[in-house]
């Protein structure tokens, strides 16, 4: 019965033409914000609540930065358990000798051989470029976000030029990029090359380390916390959820601010679709009457309205994220070129299926938008409505 | 033409405007036999069309029974209303009120989706009864493409899609003028007579109400005994002026 009045539905959607593009094109745009906006959101929680319980994060307990002697790095690495390891450098400076505000750079070094394994999202590194990364001292690989803002290529050479003292200038050469994600805006370089160019083997600032199982992870983390107490210096040992949870409890409040925002933004939606169906209704009182003359019964014509609400609805959603999700491909492609308006695409790609959510949701404001209006519907009494015609 | 179709006994119809209670029918009885053309009329005002609506099951008489084709109407839900009218009458309108955004042939086709109906014969009663008005060329024009005439065929086309023995008209030709009027009048007389439906129309107009067999004037919400004994000298007392007319 109901897929019988589905011409009818989309035959009444072309009855103003302008009046459903201007609400369609309404719901595209807060569709769209929405989609990027719980995109953010939703990858920020789910780092949160997806920290890893086998890595721990190792640092030095009461000095910023962390300065980790390099004797811990071997002791650490060979205790029982550790399945993995990497050390974390961060080599700050500038493009140029005379500093500017956006020619700063932060470069990570790492341990070279286990970049695929203790960074997340680099498992997809090709082999080629990951064999050029392991034979080049002086290589780096850098995130697309990185590469675009700062118009460099694959085999460009570059110099930062240390912010700290003593004065240390580091010239590297680009091997290749890296997935995009969270390591949007890195730069990796390998720690030992940097401690050669920077005549500093002696510390890093972090230690990673991947353990064989949560139980393991805990057990080391408090053993390490005791062994290292009372040495100079002493250490912090805590898993990466931990670490996350610490961050998190930072952010919460402005997560639930943006939270808010979003709620904002579904109740603006469902008003545009009410308003346009409520003066789409009062419109057509006379054809209500004359289709509940024929025989259509109050529930017929308020699924009619629904359902033009939630075509609307749903095709806007989808066209909204749809826009939103081509951006983020050619951003992330290198197709479009980097803005600042996009740039965060590149940290937070929003993914295809996000497309097919965003039509249901769409529907869902349709629905809840439209159901006032088609209740009203009920009261159009065709008596009435002819009595007034006459 | 012995079975009544319309029977109506003791309608009353009462609406309230604001705290004052207005009696528009006082007590109306009547009776409607099968396959009758009968025209209702009366100054406006008189309660022509709340009789009209009474009889085609979209208001309920305050006090009063309403019979059709044998079933007591009066008391129905809306929803039953609503059921029954899709099948027992078919309704033609002074504007037409056809669905603007649909084509002639999906205007008529619109009860019958109401109907446990397959796809082909919905299309095939659609196309009969376009045909029985003379619009088979038209099945895809809109009704803004349409000129008056041709959307009061289409009107009458969707009133007799779905087969109803009784038709009522709210001045099918108050909207037309001179070759049009006629032209509907003719069509909806053939169909009476071609396919013994039962026509119930309210009409101001001389013309229209001089096809049918017989008329009921209805003045202050009561029927008027007629005293006529030919349909002729009934018009003439429904009419004095008609002569001066152009």
């Amino acid at each position: 019965m109901l897929f019988k009045f589905i011409n009818l539905v989309f035959k009444s959607l072309g009855r103003n033409k302008v009046r459903t593009a201007l609400t369609g094109m309404g719901v595209i745009v807060l569709v769209a914000i929405y989609a990027i906006v719980t995109n953010v959101t939703s990858t920020v929680k789910s780092k949160i609540s997806g920290g890893d319980q086998t890595r721990l994060i190792v640092s030095e307990r009461w000095t910023m930065p962390s300065q980790i002697p390099s004797r811990y790095v071997s002791e650490i690495a060979k205790l029982p358990g550790v399945k993995n390891f990497t050390t974390w450098t961060i080599f700050v400076g500038f493009l140029d000798r005379i500093p500017q505000a956006d020619r700063q750079v932060a470069v990570l070094s790492v341990h070279p051989q286990t970049l695929r394994e203790m960074h997340g999202g680099l498992m997809d590194l090709p082999d080629e470029v990951y064999e050029e990364w392991l034979s080049t001292k002086d290589a780096v690989l850098v995130g697309p976000g990185m590469m675009k803002k700062m118009n460099w290529h694959i085999g460009q050479q570059f110099t930062v030029f240390g912010a700290r003292f003593p004065p240390v200038d580091v010239q590297y050469r680009i091997i290749g990029t890296i997935p995009g994600g969270e390591w949007a805006s890195a730069i990796f370089c390998r720690q030992d090359y940097l401690a050669d160019a920077s005549d500093n083997s002696g510390s890093v600032n972090a230690i990673l380390l991947s353990v064989e199982s949560e139980e393991r992870a805990k057990q080391l983390a408090s053993e390490l916390s005791k062994e290292y107490e009372n040495r100079q210096p002493a250490l912090k040992i805590e898993t990466e959820s931990a670490g996350v949870a610490r961050f998190a409890s930072r952010s919460t409040a402005v997560l639930q601010i943006i939270d808010a925002v979003v709620a904002i933004l579904l109740i603006d939606m469902v008003i545009i679709l009410s308003n346009s169906i409520s003066i789409s209704v009062r419109e057509r009182r006379v054809e209500m009457a004359v289709l509940k003359v024929l025989g259509f019964q109050p529930l017929h014509i308020a699924i009619m309205i629904i359902g033009e609400a939630m075509f609307v609805g749903g095709i806007a959603g989808m066209i909204g994220t749809g826009i939103v999700c081509s951006i983020s491909t050619l951003t992330l492609s290198g197709a479009i070129p980097l803005a600042k308006w996009n740039s965060f695409l590149l940290q937070f790609p929003v993914p295809w299926s996000a497309v097919l959510w965003s039509g249901l949701l769409g529907a869902g404001v349709g629905l809840t938008g439209s159901v006032f209006p088609a209740m009203a519907t009920r009261k159009v009494k065709v008596s009435d409505v002819f009595a007034r015609i006459a | 033409m012995s079975d009544v179709i319309v029977q109506v006994d003791e309608g009353f119809k009462e609406y309230s405007r604001g705290a004052e209670r207005v009696e528009v029918l006082k007590g109306v009885s009547l009776k409607i036999y099968r396959g009758e053309f009968v025209a209702l009329i009366g100054p406006s005002g008189s309660g022509k069309t709340t009789l009209l609506n009474l009889i085609a099951g979209l208001d309920q008489p305050t006090r009063g029974r309403v019979v059709i084709n044998g079933r007591d109407i009066s008391r129905m839900s809306e929803s039953e209303l609503a059921r029954w009218r899709t099948t027992a009458i078919g309704f033609v309108f002074q504007f037409y009120h056809l669905i603007p955004v649909l084509t002639a042939y999906e205007n008529v086709e619109l009860p019958l989706l109401l109907l446990n109906m397959s796809a082909s014969r919905r299309r095939k009663q659609a196309l009969n009864a376009l045909g029985l008005v003379g619009l088979s060329h038209r099945l895809t024009h809109r009704p803004g493409q349409l000129s008056g005439g041709e959307q009061q065929r289409v009107g009458i086309a969707r009133a007799l899609v779905t087969d109803p023995a009784l038709v009522v008209a709210d001045e099918p030709t108050g909207d037309l003028d001179g070759r049009k009027k006629e032209e509907i009048l003719d069509l909806l007389q053939q169909l009476q007579e071609g396919l013994n439906k039962t026509i119930l129309m309210v009409t101001h107009d001389h013309t229209a109400a001089s096809r049918a067999h017989r008329l009921l004037r209805i003045s202050d919400g009561m029927l008027l005994e007629e005293h006529a004994e030919t349909r002729e000298e009934a018009l003439a007392l429904a009419f004095p002026d008609a002569k001066l007319r152009p």
